[in-house]
């Protein structure tokens, strides 16, 4: 090929860049702007939220003072509660199990795994009805134990934490045990500082799903005091009366730490969805 | 825990260096097996009591006529055979099935497309539109509902003043049995799309670029590039991807929940809305985990399908 040829042909992939991108800018806005109309009409009056502004004509926080006056504070405490610690011990049983897993030379070692596995295929609804009469049967209705306790054992963790753990070359362990070291110790000293990246990984994935979480912490919490973000949310919607910029303002709220979290730790985020993807 | 661990270096080289150890019964491999499961049982108990016996729990109660309240009555297969000529629960069963059948191949491709395209441009664009596809991902289904209430408002939502500047009179989206459905389908997707093409394209990401150059010396175009070349490379992916939105697209609850609450006419009245309303409205507390294992064996069956269909497919 001739340079002049070479030439015309960078100027049209150029071009037919920049036309990609503007698309992917318009397909971007698609994505967008539902959640930018989320946030600008929560600062809209009640009466000017229909009018689909972009760029609000009046800016009014009358939306957000209705709404903590509802108790907001109290369900956004609740939320953050449920879910740091639901996140806290699982992050702790997991990575133990996961060592286990990946590390420990056991009798009916890749049974216990294959048992573990296997959970991930029972939907939901089919263990809906009695683990809500086991939960019942502890005492456990309208407390945070009964929201908490049974979210924390999940494979999905076990799972990822076994795999990152089998990464890990074995020398370093062997060192170690010729120093002396146990194997719990090893876990402690030489596992659990290697693998702040699935931590952090795992830690804003259960984060975001426990607080995303919707039908168990409807069902177990009926009494008000103890709903979470996301119940008392769609409560609102489905009263008559609570004004959209009300709504608008509880929903902004309800999503701010989770966009905190995904901008701050978003490597962490991708990484963790391309793990589960793949392997 | 102490005293296991004592003397624990001297054990593990032991057991490494002599053969012996692994047909006899000693202390140190006790304590091996016991550290093992000690570090497993946190988990292995809790997946006992929170999912194994709530599985066997569930299969005894679908035999037994419960309420919750007054004690169980033992009706053997009852329940199963009157689900099967319960019009209403295949009714849900159809839309459910409807749902994903439009669900699955609309997220896939859209997604697959997206990653195609993000993985042809390059440099911090397309982390940077990366990120922006995935932003409805970290939404939770409530708020999403609220967006998309407010968004597909019959009178004087967003979008029917946007079909207004075409000409196209106002639609009534949720409110409308043809429609409601779908708009929960694609509501659900835009928030996905963003997750599955950040699968895709980190597989995309993985091909040699030699393969590609290898195929355009020999003149591919870019069609031929992506049937040979990039579609084959997919394989895992596409099993992953496929089944996973088929598993989730027989779980639809909560968006249908706070959206439609099963509505208009019954229009969005998926499996699983069904199954908690006979469980928590009805109180058919038997009646709904049967129906909830025989949701359970044809999303299975389903799922097997498409594993026998991904796989024979790609193979040719």
């Amino acid at each position: 090929m001739n340079s002049e040829g070479k030439l015309i042909k960078n100027k049209n992939g150029q071009i037919l860049y920049c036309v990609k991108i503007l698309g992917g800018i318009i397909l971007g806005c698609l994505f967008l702007i539902p959640i930018y109309m989320l946030v600008v009409s929560s600062i809209k009056p009640t009466g000017e939220v229909f009018d689909l502004r972009f760029i609000p004509k009046t800016i009014s926080l009358n939306g957000y003072s209705l709404i903590l006056k509802q108790k907001f504070l109290r369900y956004f405490l609740n939320s953050l509660f449920i879910s740091t610690t639901v996140t806290i011990v699982a992050l702790v049983f997991h990575s133990m199990a996961g060592y286990a897993l990946a590390r420990l030379n056991f009798v009916g070692r890749n049974v216990v795994f294959i048992l573990i596995l296997s959970t991930l295929m029972i939907p939901f609804s089919v263990i809906l009805v009695p683990l809500f009469i086991l939960v019942k049967n502890f005492g456990w209705l309208n407390t945070f134990k009964g929201v908490i306790i049974p979210a924390i054992p999940h494979a999905y963790g076990i799972f990822l934490f076994r795999q990152f753990f089998l990464t890990i070359p074995k020398e370093l362990e062997e060192a170690a045990t010729l120093d002396g070291c146990s194997p719990f110790g090893i876990f402690m000293r030489i596992f659990l500082p290697l693998s702040k990246p699935i931590i952090i990984t795992l830690a804003t994935a259960f984060f975001i799903a426990n607080w995303n979480n919707y039908m168990w912490p409807m069902i177990v919490n009926q009494s008000q005091n103890k709903w979470v973000l996301q119940v008392a949310l769609a409560n609102y919607i489905g009263r008559t009366g609570t004004p959209w910029d009300a709504i608008m303002a509880g929903g902004v709220i309800t999503i701010i730490p989770i966009v905190i979290l995904f901008f701050v730790l978003q490597r962490y985020i991708v990484e963790g969805i391309k793990m589960s993807g793949i392997k | 825990m102490g005293g296991m661990i004592n003397n624990r270096g001297e054990m593990l080289m032991s057991s490494q260096g002599f053969a012996i150890g692994k047909f006899f019964i000693t202390k140190k491999r006790v304590e091996k097996n016991l550290f093992a499961y000690l570090m497993l049982a946190p988990d292995i108990i809790g997946l006992a009591i929170f999912i194994f016996i709530p599985v066997g729990v569930a299969l005894y109660v679908s035999l037994h006529e419960w309420n919750g309240i007054s004690p169980m009555k033992f009706i053997g297969l009852k329940n199963y055979a009157t689900l099967m000529l319960d019009s209403q629960w295949w009714h849900s069963v159809r839309i459910t099935i409807v749902y994903a059948l439009m669900f699955v191949p609309m997220v896939y491709c859209l997604s697959l497309l997206i990653a195609v395209f993000l993985n042809s441009i390059t440099g911090k664009i397309q982390g940077f539109l990366r990120t922006v596809y995935f932003v409805p991902f970290t939404v939770s289904t409530i708020v999403l509902s609220i967006i998309w209430l407010f968004m597909l408002d019959p009178r004087r939502g967003f979008v029917n003043e946007f079909l207004h500047i075409f000409g196209i009179p106002a639609q009534s989206f949720l409110g409308n049995p043809k429609q409601a459905l779908f708009c929960i389908e694609f509501i659900t997707a835009w928030t996905l799309i963003g997750y599955y093409s950040i699968i895709f394209l980190a597989v995309l990401k993985d091909i040699p670029v030699i393969y590609y150059e290898a195929a355009k010396l020999d003149g591919a175009n870019a069609f031929q590039l992506f049937k040979s070349i990039t579609f084959p490379m997919l394989k895992e992916v596409n099993v992953f991807v496929l089944v996973v939105t088929t598993i989730a697209s027989f779980q639809v609850f909560d968006q249908v929940k706070v959206m439609t609450n099963g509505g208009p006419a019954g229009a969005t009245n998926v499996a699983v809305f069904y199954i908690y309303t006979n469980a928590f409205d009805y109180l058919k507390l038997g009646y709904s985990s049967a129906l909830a294992f025989v949701l359970f064996v044809i999303m299975f069956v389903f799922s097997m399908m498409l594993l026998k269909i991904t796989r024979g497919g790609v193979r040719e």
